[in-house]
């Protein structure tokens, strides 16, 4: 085991604290000046 | 040899051709949903679809700020706090009182965001997914179970569920797995995660009372 890095071993992944702070952004959270929307019905 | 329908035949041509046809078809969807977007969103505050909708300067107490906003008569809570406070933390999922990723506490009560009209909850206190960490960055316990047990996958519902535990916790701190299950059942999780979840707020149950 001592071997691996990941395998065997506790890790936190790098973006749960941003997302469990309400931090980390979504596609939908993204807005750009002027932006366009469009959907096809 | 028969040609299918929409092969063109020579000197058979109508008067709308295939490619001008399927042009309309987008303009006019991207018409329809664009006006249909901006009604949900009200994206930077334009103009409502509604006639006579005027927006009115109202103090809001959220995470413990008191914040001026310009609000809509029908603007939903959800709508103020993503698109006018910037706390996008708070996530739509449904908009319409199904899947509980927007809920957020209000007066520590679990609501859904989306289904509350921003005008009902002057003078009251509003906690989103951003107001539960402590200012130092110390995590809330039901945050720091999350963290601890990585019950969620793309956690997008994540903050729905983490807001209605918190919520759910201060009326019974001592749940058993069932009574938590059915205390957070107004939310959903699109990546079918809830055995992990449950691990985690029963974790976050723990952690709760122990701080």
């Amino acid at each position: 085991m001592a071997d691996y890095k990941l395998i065997g071993k506790n890790y936190t992944t790098p973006d749960i604290v941003a997302k469990v702070t309400g931090r980390a952004r979504y596609a939908e959270d993204y807005r750009a000046e002027g932006m366009l929307f469009c959907k096809l019905l | 040899m028969p040609e299918g329908p929409i092969a063109s035949v020579p000197g058979q041509e109508s008067g709308v051709s295939r490619r001008n046809f399927i042009k309309g078809v987008i303009a006019a969807g991207a018409t329809v949903s664009a006006s249909a977007y901006l009604f949900r969103a009200n994206i930077a505050g334009q103009d409502s679809a509604l006639p006579g909708a005027v927006e009115r300067l109202i103090t809001l107490n959220v995470n413990g700020q008191d914040r001026r906003v310009d609000v809509l008569k029908h603007e939903t809570l959800a709508t103020t706090l993503r698109y006018k406070l910037g706390l996008t933390g708070t996530k739509l999922g449904c908009d319409r009182a199904e899947c509980g990723a927007c809920t957020v506490l209000v007066d520590d009560v679990p609501h859904y965001s989306c289904s509350v009209l921003t005008h009902t909850v002057r003078g009251k206190k509003i906690v989103s997914i951003e107001g539960l960490a402590a200012p130092d960055g110390t995590l809330h316990p039901v945050q720091q179970a999350v963290v601890n047990g990585q019950g969620f996958q793309c956690a997008f519902c994540m903050p729905g569920f983490v807001m209605a535990t918190v919520g759910y916790l201060k009326t019974n701190p001592s749940p058993s797995r069932a009574e938590l299950a059915h205390g957070i059942s107004g939310n959903l999780c699109r990546c079918a995660d809830y055995n992990k979840i449950l691990d985690c707020m029963m974790d976050a149950a723990d952690l709760t009372r122990r701080a």
